[in-house]
């Protein structure tokens, strides 16, 4: 019964998004991105040149002021996290979040082999290399993995993260 | 009522003894290990709750940090597996109730709880963790777990506990009646043999001796009790039937000379004795009257003996003089029963330590019983010897001594016959004496005899011998040796003597006695008339009793050494008593008395005390 309970708020928020300014769903998902710095393992090298855990969102900001909100004063891998807006992924981003209205190939392709979390919403984005995508199960955000995604970009994926993941991708383009 | 321990029956004791050091064993050895179990078992149970909470903490992280309450209840699920936990409820880090697992559908999860908790009761243990991500708290698990298995546990061990106390308790009784047997059944079986000799008052039973411990020590203990009583009470039924005897014979040997004494004296009360029976009364008087002072004699040496008061005064002596003078004592006697006595003297003098008088007595003694045992016609032989010491010996063709009563033949009151009708007279005192002087002289005694009519040999042995030329010491300062020169009848004369005697008989005899040795006498009845007769005329002497009403002869003489010297205060004076132990003379000595003289006492010795002591005053 509290999970009916639960799941019935989550819808409402949901529904009620629409008015605020920025969508509960992005609020969410500001969470969510926090989140998965905590079980993703990214290879030292990946802090060679830069002082910040950096999450760069492609192009555009949908979070509006919420992702910086959840970010402020936290950390990952002992540096500060910090949230930026870039058209070119190329260095210096720890996470790259790739917006449904934006384009994933490129950003994807300027990656790839990097040690850079790619998180998107695109129903393609694991085909086209991604490593997380969100998705939507009875009103509530889920995320698939690719762990071959992931382990190109020499990151080790929590298997707890991994546990709560809808779907499992196999390789890259896997037939789903 | 509470009953004592010491007062229940020894079962009841054994019992109770047993069944306290087991239960105390039970007790101690079950509830210790219980205890430690329970504890080990509350300690497995934290641990195992501690490990549970930690791993569902950790896998619900990702479910928490990503909204997913389906993922934290299959968790929570695994809680499943394990049947004591109640409710296992996950909140979020804002206190909302995020997951649960409910082991009854009816129950529910409580408010969030706050903090870091873990409490293990007796009912159920509840355990509260913050469920921690990189160090940021995502949310919080709580743990119920019942501990109905430790209460079963505890209950179980109380049952184990409570069966092996019964067990105990029935092992206790029955080992209790076995060892009561072993120990109460010999102690009854000794009370009813005690029951039996206080009852019976037959000292020979004895109780069985069944067991090599306490009891059978205990047992032991009583028949050798009665082994005493019973020798006890045999010597002492001999002892009384020796006084009976010696009381029989003491009476009877008394009554002879008085019977003869009163006879004659009849005789000679009725008018027209002839001379010559007269003469005839006259020295039958005199024997039996001599007889029966020796016979008195006798028993006060057996009384001083008896007491320890016998003392001797040694000096250089020659036996083989006594040894001629008491022959020439019996020798009329042997006569008079046509006996040989043959006198064998090898050393001559033959020179000891020793005390003359009770030497002389020594050997008088022996050779009167051997005259006395031996009939007419027999022999007497008495010899002295060397052997180291001097050895006396007195053999006789007599009667001899049957070897029974040989052992007991130097014993009080002890006589070979002692019927009433016996052939041979005497108190049984004799021998008795002759041992405890031989004895007193550092010697033994000894008697042979072949048998009855075998005739019987008495030795003597004396350790001491002085050299022949050992000179007799000077006469001893004491009355008897004073009296052995007969006194002048003019030894006291010119001497004023002021006699002090409550006893107007006793007055009299001393008067007479001191008068007759020219002494002039004055006499005073009580010691206030003394100090009256004075204070008038200061005598030169004064002879005082000890024994007298209101004012002892003591008193009066330390009244007398208080005065100064012109008024008599240095009079020497002479104490009589009728009782003459050292310790009397060494009172009338510190009262102030120079000399002490024994009553009964021969004018002759008073004399000779009286005179000595005036010489003394005179010299000093």
């Amino acid at each position: 019964m509290t999970r009916i309970l639960v799941a019935a708020c989550v819808c409402t928020c949901l529904v009620t998004a629409a008015a605020q300014d920025v969508p509960l769903e992005y609020r969410v998902k500001a969470a969510y991105l926090y989140n998965f710095t905590r079980f993703v393992e990214w290879p030292a090298s990946a802090f060679d040149a830069s002082d910040s855990f950096t999450i760069c969102l492609a192009e555009v900001n949908p979070f509006g002021p919420s992702l910086a909100a959840t970010l402020a004063g936290e950390t990952a891998a002992g540096r500060p996290l910090v949230a930026r807006v870039v058209d070119d992924a190329a260095t210096g981003c720890h996470v790259l979040f790739v917006p449904a209205s934006v384009s994933a190939a490129p950003h994807l392709r300027r990656v790839r082999g990097e040690p850079v979390l790619t998180v998107g919403e695109s129903r393609d984005f694991l085909e086209l290399g991604g490593i997380i995508r969100f998705v939507q199960q009875n009103g509530k955000i889920r995320f698939e993995i690719s762990q071959d995604n992931a382990a190109r970009s020499q990151l080790t994926i929590s298997s707890r993260l991994l546990k709560l993941a809808a779907v499992r991708a196999g390789a890259q383009g896997g037939g789903k | 009522m509470k009953t004592r321990f010491a007062d229940l029956s020894i079962r009841r004791k054994l019992v109770l003894i047993t069944l306290a050091s087991s239960a105390t064993a039970v007790v101690f050895a079950t509830g210790s290990f219980f205890a430690w179990d329970i504890t080990q078992f509350r300690g497995e149970i934290r641990r195992d709750l501690a490990a549970q909470a930690r791993t569902i903490g950790e896998n619900s992280t990702a479910p928490l940090s990503f909204g997913d309450s389906a993922a934290a209840g299959e968790t929570l699920a695994v809680l499943e597996i394990f049947p004591n936990i109640r409710r296992g409820c996950i909140y979020t880090a804002d206190g909302q109730l995020f997951a649960t697992y409910l082991r009854e559908a009816t129950d529910s999860c409580p408010p969030p709880p706050p903090g870091d908790t873990f409490d293990v009761g007796w009912r159920t243990a509840l355990l509260v963790r913050p469920v921690v991500l990189d160090g940021r708290r995502v949310g919080t698990l709580f743990i119920e777990r019942d501990l109905n298995d430790v209460l079963t546990r505890v209950a179980v061990g109380g049952a184990i506990l409570a069966a092996l106390l019964v067990a105990a308790t029935v092992l206790a009784v029955v080992i209790g009646f076995r060892m009561q047997r072993a120990i109460a059944d010999p102690l009854l079986r000794l009370a009813e043999a005690a029951r039996t000799v206080s009852r019976s008052r037959d000292y020979s039973v004895r109780g069985a001796v069944t067991s090599n411990d306490e009891v059978g020590t205990v047992v032991q203990a009583f028949n050798e009790m009665l082994d005493r009583v019973q020798e006890q009470t045999a010597e002492l039924s001999q002892a009384n039937r020796l006084k009976d005897e010696f009381l029989a014979t003491l009476s009877h040997e008394l009554r002879t000379p008085l019977n003869a004494v009163l006879g004659w004296l009849t005789i000679l009360d009725s008018p027209n004795v002839p001379p010559a029976t007269q003469a005839r009364a006259l020295d039958s008087i005199r024997r039996n009257a001599r007889l029966q002072a020796r016979l008195i004699e006798d028993l006060l040496e057996v009384s001083r003996i008896v007491t320890g008061k016998l003392h001797l005064q040694p000096r250089p002596t020659d036996l083989a003089a006594i040894v001629d003078s008491a022959g020439e004592v019996v020798q009329p006697a042997a006569a008079a029963k046509k006996i040989r006595l043959v006198t064998d003297i090898q050393h001559r003098p033959a020179m000891t330590w020793g005390d003359p008088d009770r030497l002389q007595q020594i050997v008088w003694n022996l050779l009167s019983n051997a005259v006395r045992f031996t009939p007419p016609d027999g022999r007497i032989e008495v010899r002295l010897t060397r052997d180291g010491g001097y050895v006396l010996t007195v053999s006789d063709t007599g009667v001899g001594i049957d070897p029974a009563f040989l052992p007991h033949i130097f014993q009080l009151f002890r006589q070979a016959d002692a019927s009433p009708s016996r052939e041979h007279g005497g108190l049984g005192l004799g021998l008795a004496i002759v041992r405890q002087l031989v004895e007193l002289h550092g010697g033994t005694v000894a008697a042979h005899s072949e048998g009855v009519g075998q005739g019987a040999t008495f030795e003597v042995r004396l350790p001491s011998v002085l050299p022949a030329h050992a000179e007799r010491s000077p006469a001893p300062a004491d009355p008897a040796a004073a009296a052995a020169e007969p006194p002048s009848p003019d030894l006291l004369a010119g001497i004023d003597v002021l006699v002090v005697e409550d006893e107007e008989d006793a007055r009299e005899l001393v008067r007479t006695s001191l008068s007759g040795y020219g002494a002039h006498v004055r006499t005073a009845a009580s010691a206030s008339e003394a100090i009256r007769a004075l204070d008038a005329v200061i005598p030169d002497m004064i002879v005082s009793d000890i024994g007298m009403p209101t004012e002892d002869g003591y008193a009066l003489m330390r009244r007398i050494r208080a005065r100064p010297a012109s008024r008599g205060g240095q009079v020497p004076a002479v104490a009589l008593t009728a009782y003459a132990s050292k310790a009397d003379e060494r009172a009338a000595f510190a009262a102030g008395y120079q000399a002490h003289v024994a009553k009964p006492f021969a004018p002759s010795d008073l004399a000779a005390v009286v005179r000595k002591v005036t010489a003394t005053r005179l010299h000093a």
